[in-house]
């Protein structure tokens, strides 16, 4: 019996001319954003490989200077383009691509791509997470809003129900059948997806499990929405009451509530202007904070510390360079500062996260967003980890930088010239993202609340089924 | 039976020919009152209307307020140092190079430098526009431009990816879909419930009946979408009594006008050629899809693809290897500049070229002359890619009318480039200026110090942007009049069968 | 009154309704008696010009529909198998739109409910949501609207199919007072019994064809049923 509603649901489908249309325009959309995609990984992988190659390399052709203006001198670090980006490539035209990493200062990223692009790209970018996300709800809503309001119009659902057949059977066939459908267009595009990473040649065994999270996620949310649209046409009086329902649901949740669940976390947690941001580090810095004290009288501190350490009088009388030490506590002092502040702002982008997360009670579009920018390793928790890595080998190089020149300075300071020995003792950058498990963490809630959409809208159908008139 | 051999003239009173359109209307109005569509969709509307226009105004706020605070407190150290200048002694020695001391040049200018801020337009409130991308003021110091230049506003980059909740979103994306809604079943939902019928055996042209029930939507829709944004102007404090900025807002809501005017075309074609109201929702639905996500995203593919953006990457290395070759040759650079330069020569004893402030100058001003040809060109494949966007913008009017809107809001980039220019040239001139103080040697006076240069940001006029737009505006008007006239050719074919 | 001379349609090959001629003068009520696809509502559409005709012309007092679409409607009154009205208005405030529509002065409030009144609605009937009206009510308000619009020609498409045997009946009195009032009225139908009461004249359709037709008055019930069986067998 299920069976043989399946296959007439299915075959009325593939014989409705609007449907081919739009499965194969989503088909060759879906085959474009892949192709597009890969492209650009291509691209942009080969680019800021050769980018970072280049800036290891002119750190190590550094002639003998002193350290510290080697730490001046500095490295680049750019921001590396995950192969899954090729899917959903997230907020990464929106951060910076590169920063500076030298001595005292912690930059902020630079070079947002969508600055030098044009207007047009704020509607949006091409890729295949956009067009799951926002087309293939649409193609769901176009195969299954008239499912039960068609028939209950031409009258045939009195028939099949007069006839004895199960309403929950009907349901089921009916969800099945759509289901089938839309794998006509799915399955050849996962197909293709997976072909396009493997392609890629990029570390597969870190891609392929993201990639199988990212399809059951997209499984929730199309399940989701399959049945929220038959259980709303179980419910419809006519087809077209159905179909205005579905566009409708389809607009508010997918088009304007993710801006205006964006205002509101702007409201709601609001983050400082760079002005603001860079004025409240030099104020911690110069006057200090928390009880830590100001930087010259912090300084003065350390002084007498390392002379009571030393048990001497004088900083010529150390027998290291006092230069050295004195740079490395500045870092100390600096890292705390900068610690603290950005720490204060990746934090407040996480509970905008959260707002939004929590507003996908209402979209599910936006737990469906973070799970797949988390996924594909190109949301903001992953350019946190980035940045933070960065931040890191900053610190190592800076730190080798300022010990190399305590111990061998001693007298000399700034006139102290390293060998160029030591560019080649600090390691290259090299940087591994966050786990499966811990962006799992991270989106748990997204997750969770696509899960909860997905069984609530088995029970919306169940539940209109149960109830079905004819 | 009678027979009617010649036809007979009607022996009644003579009637009015037509039926007042004043009925029609009422009649239309009443049925939409009653509609719980309308007030769903309408309310909804209104609601986010309201909505992004307070995100304007609070952004719009937000933005200049940051402007000014840093304004306010780069003129309170001016007069801070001035007051600490006129307590300094003439004779007292002069500071060490690197002293956070309002004499040093280095740290009035290299550390501690200039705002360059840029005012919000007037009309801001009116879209985002791209003022979240591009930053409102720059530090500006005599440090390396780029640098300059790489200074963002800090903004959850998820919200850049969404965008933002503005009022030129709000008209472009979602006013097709208010008519949209309130249309998709003009027609088709008269005839599938059975009244079209009677309408049509009445003497009365569907036609007639068709444009009552657009006149009624769109007096709806334009009490909203012009009449609330008009009121919501005001509100806002809007200056629209400055020179020019009433022209602007008027030529905005005009274009809200022709925008809608043409959906409302489409509407009514869609209502004549598609039969069924499920369907005409489905192919309103669809041509939205195409003009305001589709071809928008197409478009910015084909650009990606005929004219990349320039690699900030290789510009960055190229940069390093200009700053490399700069600093080795910094001692030659030195005397050439002092060669260029005879009247800085007066403190040849400071300018030997092992001062490291000057030494450093002279190496950053040879950077960012090395780096001029590239940046220009990068700027100008920019250029090249957005004049592509520019042209292909035709194929969306959803773009068409998102670009005029936010050009009229002074949102869209063009004033920001013009800002960001002034602010290039400000940067030379400071750069300049701190040099040359530098190179002489001399402590700063508090003279000195009122006499370095002032950013100025040559604002154009309010209406200066009408002429930009005009184009845009025209093609815009030449689609909804195109539309409107197919919309009439059918709508004269419409039957009640 | 109404008049069709050699009318004809068809749909691409199909030939929905062969050259028709036939007359209806007021007073009259013309009958259509025919199966289903035997071209009784290819008729009236025809009438009421919402199809464009093949050949022929359709005449309503003496104006051709298809030259003067709106005059004609002015003199003419169409009642479909289901009324439909504005589910979200009142009885009197569909009346009063169709009213307004017909082109004609607008009527008071009082002469609006006295018109419910005098087509049958019940008490009270009037200032309710169409949405809660029954069948046999809507109809009663399509008649309102023809005898408001003062027609002088009724076309009528199955109005009394589905109505139970009182709402029938009682619409064909108001026909009956239509007809004595001087009004031409087509009707296309299916219930011979009606069709010999009300009638003054039938006609039988088969195939698109007008294959019959003679006085109402010329035949008894039980001649009629064979006859029309008889017709249909061929």
């Amino acid at each position: 019996m299920l069976a043989t509603i399946v296959r007439k649901e299915f075959t009325e489908m593939l014989r409705d001319g609007r449907v081919r249309l739009a499965a194969v325009a989503l088909l060759a959309l879906l085959a474009g954003a892949l192709l597009h995609g890969r492209a650009q990984t291509r691209a942009l992988v080969a680019e800021r490989a050769a980018a970072q190659a280049a800036t290891r390399a002119d750190w190590l052709a550094q002639p003998a200077k002193n350290p510290h203006s080697a730490a001046h001198y500095g490295i680049y670090a750019f921001k590396p383009r995950a192969t899954l980006a090729t899917l959903d490539d997230g907020v990464d035209p929106y951060v910076g691509v590169l920063t500076w990493l030298e001595a005292h200062k912690r930059n902020e990223f630079a070079y947002r791509p969508a600055q030098d692009a044009t207007g047009a790209q704020r509607a949006g970018a091409l890729t295949a997470a956009v067009t799951l996300q926002l087309l293939v709800p649409l193609l769901i809503v176009l195969l299954a809003a008239g499912a039960f309001a068609t028939e209950r119009e031409h009258g045939t659902l009195r028939q099949l129900l007069a006839l004895g057949v199960r309403a929950r059977t009907l349901g089921a066939g009916k969800a099945f059948g759509v289901a089938a459908a839309l794998g006509v267009v799915l399955v050849p595009a996962t197909v293709l997806g997976v072909a396009a990473i493997v392609g890629l040649g990029g570390d597969t065994a870190h891609d392929l499990p993201r990639a199988g999270m990212m399809v059951v996620g997209y499984l929730l949310y199309f399940a989701a929405w399959l049945g929220v649209v038959l259980a709303i046409s179980a419910r419809a009086r006519t087809a077209r009451v159905a179909l205005a329902g579905a566009l409708g649901l389809w607009m508010l949740t997918t088009v304007l509530a993710p801006r205006l669940v964006t205002e509101l976390a702007r409201a709601l947690r609001p983050t400082p202007s760079a002005a603001a941001f860079t004025a409240a580090i030099r104020s911690d810095l110069e006057q200090g904070f928390d009880g830590h004290a100001g930087q010259a009288e912090a300084m003065e501190a350390f002084r007498r510390r390392v002379l009571a350490q030393y048990r001497v009088d004088s900083v010529s009388q150390l027998p290291v360079s006092f230069a050295g030490l004195e740079l490395e506590e500045g870092e100390r002092i600096g890292n705390l500062v900068y610690d603290r502040h950005h720490a204060r702002l990746w934090d407040r982008f996480a509970a905008q996260e959260r707002v939004r997360t929590a507003s996908a009670v209402v979209a599910p579009v936006l737990a469906m967003r973070a799970l797949s920018m988390g996924l594909s390793g190109t949301d903001v928790a992953h350019h946190r980890a980035f940045a933070e890595a960065a931040e890191g080998y900053r610190r190592t190089l800076v730190t080798a930088m300022n010990a190399d020149m305590t111990r061998n300075a001693r007298g000399t300071d700034f006139d102290y010239k390293a060998d160029r020995s030591l560019w080649g003792t600090v390691g290259a950058f090299d940087y591994d993202g966050p786990s499966l498990g811990a962006t799992l963490t991270e989106h748990a809630g997204a997750l969770a609340i696509l899960g909860a959409w997905a069984v609530g809208g088995v029970l919306l159908l169940t539940g209109a089924v149960a109830r079905l008139r004819p | 039976m009678t027979t009617l051999a010649t036809p007979q003239v009607a022996t009644r009173v003579p009637q009015p020919r037509t039926v007042p359109l004043a009925t029609l209307l009422a009649h239309e109005w009443r049925l939409l009152v009653r509609d719980r569509l309308l007030h769903v969709a309408a309310s909804c509307f209104i609601v986010v209307v309201v909505l992004a226009l307070a995100a304007g105004v609070r952004w719009s706020r937000a933005q200049q307020a940051t402007v000014d605070r840093l304004r306010r407190a780069d003129a309170d150290q001016l007069v801070a140092w001035q007051r600490a200048l006129d307590t300094i002694p003439a004779d007292a020695p002069p500071p060490e190079a690197f002293a956070r001391d309002p004499r040093s040049a280095f740290h009035v200018g290299a550390r501690v430098g200039r705002v360059a801020g840029l005012d919000q337009p007037p009309l801001g409130v009116l879209a985002v526009g791209q003022s979240d991308l591009q930053p409102s003021y720059y530090k500006v110091t005599t440090g390396p431009r780029q640098a300059m230049l790489m200074n963002d506003e800090i903004e959850n980059p998820v919200a850049l990816l969404t965008g933002r909740l503005d009022l030129t979103f709000v008209i472009v994306a979602l006013l097709p879909l208010l008519i949209g809604a309130l249309s998709y079943g003009m027609l088709a939902g008269e005839r599938e419930d059975g009244t079209l019928a009677l309408v049509a055996s009445q003497p009365v042209t569907l036609r007639r009946v068709l444009l009552a029930k657009v006149a009624v939507r769109a007096a709806i829709v334009l009490a909203v979408a012009i009449g609330l944004v008009a009121i919501g102007l005001v509100v806002a404090g809007a200056p629209l009594a400055a020179p020019g900025v009433a022209t602007v807002a008027a030529t905005w809501l005009l274009t809200v006008l022709v925008y809608a005017a043409f959906w409302f075309a489409i509407a009514l074609l869609v209502a004549v050629l598609v039969r069924g109201a499920a369907a005409g929702a489905l192919t309103l639905a669809t041509v939205w899809l195409l003009s305001v996500i589709v071809v928008p995203v197409l478009v910015n593919v084909v650009a990606q693809a005929r004219h990349p953006a320039p690699s900030r990457t290789a510009l960055i290395a190229e940069s390093r290897a200009a700053a490399a070759a700069a600093n080795a040759r910094a001692d030659t650079l030195l005397r050439k500049f002092l060669f260029d330069h005879p009247e800085m020569r007066a403190g040849a004893s400071v300018a030997s070229g092992k001062d490291f402030v000057t030494r450093s100058l002279t190496v950053q001003f040879e950077v960012d002359t090395a780096m001029a040809p590239s940046l220009a060109a990068f700027d100008a494949r920019l250029r090249a890619q957005q004049a592509l966007v520019d042209r292909a913008r035709l194929a969306s009017p959803s773009l068409l009318a998102q670009g005029v809107l936010e050009s009229l809001a002074g949102t869209d980039g063009d004033r920001w480039r013009r800002f960001r220019d002034s602010t290039i040239a400000y940067h030379r001139r400071w750069r300049d200026a701190i040099m040359a103080q530098a190179v002489r040697g001399e402590p700063l006076t508090a003279a000195m110090l009122g006499a370095l240069p002032t950013f100025a940001f040559g604002e154009a006029p309010a209406d200066a942007v009408l002429p930009r737009v005009g184009g845009a505006l025209a093609v815009l008007v030449v689609l909804a009049v195109l539309a409107w006239s197919g919309a009439l050719v059918a709508i004269g074919r419409v039957r009640a069968a | 009154m109404l008049e069709a001379a050699a009318l004809s349609k068809s749909f691409g090959d199909h030939v929905a309704l062969h050259p028709l001629t036939l007359r209806v003068a007021p007073g009259e009520i013309l009958c259509l008696l025919g199966a289903n696809g035997a071209g009784k509502t290819t008729t009236i559409n025809l009438f009421l010009d919402f199809i464009p005709r093949s050949g022929g012309r359709a005449l309503v007092d003496g104006l051709d529909v298809a030259a003067e679409p709106l005059e004609t409607k002015r003199r003419l009154a169409y009642i479909p198998e289901q009324v439909q009205l504005y589910r979200t208005l009142t009885g009197v405030e569909n009346l009063d739109y169709f009213q307004r529509l017909s082109g004609r002065p607008p009527l008071d409030r009082a002469a609006l409910l006295a018109l419910c009144d005098r087509v049958g609605l019940p008490a009270g009937a009037a200032d309710r949501r169409v949405s809660t009206y029954s069948k046999g009510m809507r109809q009663k308000v399509g008649i309102a609207i023809a005898i408001a619009k003062e027609a002088r020609a009724l076309l009528l498409d199955e109005p009394t199919s589905g109505l139970d045997p009182q709402a029938s009946n009682e619409f064909s009195a108001l026909l009956a007072v239509l007809r004595d009032d001087g009004v031409a009225i087509l009707m296309a139908t299916h219930d011979l019994f009606r069709a010999r009461e009300t009638g003054t004249h039938i006609a039988i359709m088969k195939h698109g064809r007008m294959v019959d037709r003679f006085a109402a008055a010329d035949i008894g019930h039980a001649d009629l049923e064979r006859l029309y069986l008889d017709h249909m067998r061929n």
